[in-house]
């Protein structure tokens, strides 16, 4: 079982988690957010830079699409109420990594939301 | 009954609606509290043909007139469905219990049910969104924080009780609302006692021998909660003050139905029970401290220490006999409704809160003189009562006559004398009633 670390942040202020190496990315679907382990399945490209093309993400390495449904279903275990969102990331092999919510400039998105700040 | 098809509020099912909530129990009364009967429980069925259906209730109208005519009719259709007999006994009662249970009444309850639900249920899927792979660690985590988040949390009803200027009518104005399950044997909670469903089941029971007190009627909760109210002068007749129960109370209290009654919302129930049973202990035993502090030694707060003592239990086994084994049990669907079940909760709980504190720290006065609007509504004696939620900050100008506006379950209504204004501020509850003919303009207050 993965062990997890608990984070919290104000969303869309904030739209991304760093762990260690490791981003998560929230993605908004039919106004859900989910939030996404970034790492490509193929050769670990990053995922949240990637384009929202008919139900797919494509990867902006090598242009691999994978469906969307699919990325949300193993998403992050999350929870939004408002513009809160709490969500149990994967701990870094290092305990002392802590989760930092961050917020990315370019992020793929399905529906455009307004990012503010 | 009406035949002809109604352009009423909730679509599809618009005629149904109307079907039931014009039967004879639902009919109006006359007098603020309802008679010490199961069977009465008005609606004003004008009000409910008016419903925008089509337009579900957002989480900012959850306390709205829209929602006090909405949950007061799905109430009904919930409870109408569960068995109540008068404490009386049936003789006098007879015909009103057949009127209560007819068939015909049943059968348009239950094809208007699920619009009802939707209109004002369906809010909390934008409102709550959990997302994600779900794992037993991730849930764990995440009904530890929640509860620990709960119990550590100040209650603002408490201390709107603690510094209210009128602390014997807030306090009753609070235990009105605690009576929609206090009263009616936390039914809305039970209903996933029967069915087969492994040891869990067996989990739940045991919370729930506790509830109904080991099979002796003096230590149900529902019999301490009775015991409570008489003590405070309060009628412990399920519903008396039924025109006082506030939308978003009421809102908590038909969620438990709208879980239980469709099974799909077994696992959202489960996270809603555990949350609510694991936060009671410290929330009663700091109930229990305020009682005392406004009613003396006289208020009977067993009820109060009952939970304060046995939701340190019902927490525990809630969460580690009952939620995480069927997490384990069923996996990740399951996990994702259980963390939903929560926070629902949370959702209700802050919303609940926010509207009770509004409505014990509105404290109306009478004002003399001011405009004198050119027209009004006559108010007769014994015409129906009702109550509702204003929509706006609204200035009651009584042009002729004499007004009582109802406020509280309990306590005197303000009397508006001729030549006066009172204002009720948006989202307060409230019902107007004269003992003369007496005609009242209802105005904006802006300014
Ligand atoms: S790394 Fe993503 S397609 Fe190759
Ligand atoms: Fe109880
Ligand atoms: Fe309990």
């Amino acid at each position: 079982m993965t062990a997890r670390v608990r984070v919290e942040f104000a969303w869309p202020a904030h739209n991304a988690v760093r762990v260690g190496d490791e981003t998560y990315f929230c993605l908004e679907r039919d106004g859900v957010v989910h939030v996404l382990a970034s790492r490509c399945p193929h050769r670990g490209g990053p995922l949240h830079l990637g384009r929202v093309e008919g139900g797919r993400l494509r990867c902006p390495w090598h242009g691999n699409a994978f469906r969307l449904d699919r990325l949300c279903e193993r998403g992050v275990p999350a929870v939004r109420t408002g513009d809160r969102i709490t969500a149990y990331v994967p701990a870094a092999p290092e305990p002392e990594d802590l989760p930092i919510p961050v917020r990315q400039m370019v992020l793929a998105q399905e529906e455009p939301v307004d990012v503010g700040v | 009954m009406t035949s002809a098809p109604v352009r009423s509020g909730i679509p599809e099912t618009g005629e149904w609606t109307s079907r039931f909530a014009t039967a004879p129990p639902y009919r109006p009364v006359s007098t603020p509290t309802v008679g010490r009967t199961p069977y009465r429980r008005p609606l004003d069925a004008e009000r409910i043909a008016a419903l925008r259906g089509d337009e579900p209730l957002t989480e900012e109208r959850t306390g709205s007139d829209e929602a006090l005519l909405a949950h007061r009719l799905l109430m009904n259709i919930y409870e109408s469905d569960t068995l109540f007999l008068p404490e009386e006994g049936m003789a006098a009662r007879q015909q009103d219990f057949e009127a209560f249970y007819d068939p015909a009444t049943r059968l348009a309850a239950d094809i208007a049910k699920p619009a009802v639900e939707r209109y004002v249920f369906s809010f909390l899927d934008r409102s709550v969104q959990v997302t994600g792979a779900w794992d037993l660690e991730s849930v764990e985590a995440h009904v530890t924080a929640a509860i620990d988040e709960a119990v550590h949390a100040e209650s603002p009803v408490l201390r709107a009780i603690d510094e209210s200027a009128d602390p014997v009518r807030a306090t009753e104005t609070m235990v009105a609302q605690m009576a929609l399950d206090g009263l009616t044997e936390a039914t809305a909670m039970s209903q996933n006692l029967g069915g087969a469903y492994g040891p869990e089941q067996s989990e739940l029971f045991k919370i729930f021998v506790d509830e109904f007190g080991y099979g002796v009627f003096d230590a149900k909760h529902s019999t301490l909660f009775a015991e409570l109210c008489r003590s405070i002068g309060m009628t412990p007749t399920a519903h008396h003050y039924w025109f006082f129960y506030l939308p978003t109370w009421m809102t908590s209290n038909n969620y438990f139905y709208y879980v239980t009654r469709n099974r799909l919302g077994f696992f959202r129930y489960v996270g809603a029970m555990t949350l609510l049973e694991a936060t009671f202990a410290p929330w009663f035993a700091a109930m229990s401290r305020r009682l005392k502090a406004v009613y003396g030694d006289g208020v009977d707060t067993r009820y109060c220490d009952e939970h304060a003592h046995i939701d340190q239990h019902h927490g525990r086994m809630a969460v580690r006999d009952l939620l995480l084994p069927i997490a384990r049990k069923h996996g990740p669907a399951a996990m994702r409704e259980l963390v939903r079940g929560i926070e629902d909760t949370k959702v209700l709980g802050r919303l609940a809160d926010a509207d009770l504190v509004a409505q014990m720290t509105w404290h109306p006065v009478a004002v003399a003189g001011g405009d004198r609007p050119p027209t009004g509504a006559p108010v007769r004696p014994g015409q129906d009562f009702d109550t509702r939620v204003a929509a706006a900050d609204e200035r009651l100008t009584v042009l002729s006559g004499q007004v009582e506006l109802h406020h509280s379950p309990t306590g005197d209504p303000l009397t508006v004398p001729a030549g006066s204004s009172v204002v009720v501020p948006r989202g307060r509850l409230f019902g107007v009633r004269a003992d003369r003919d007496s005609v009242v303009a209802t105005t904006s207050s802006a300014g």
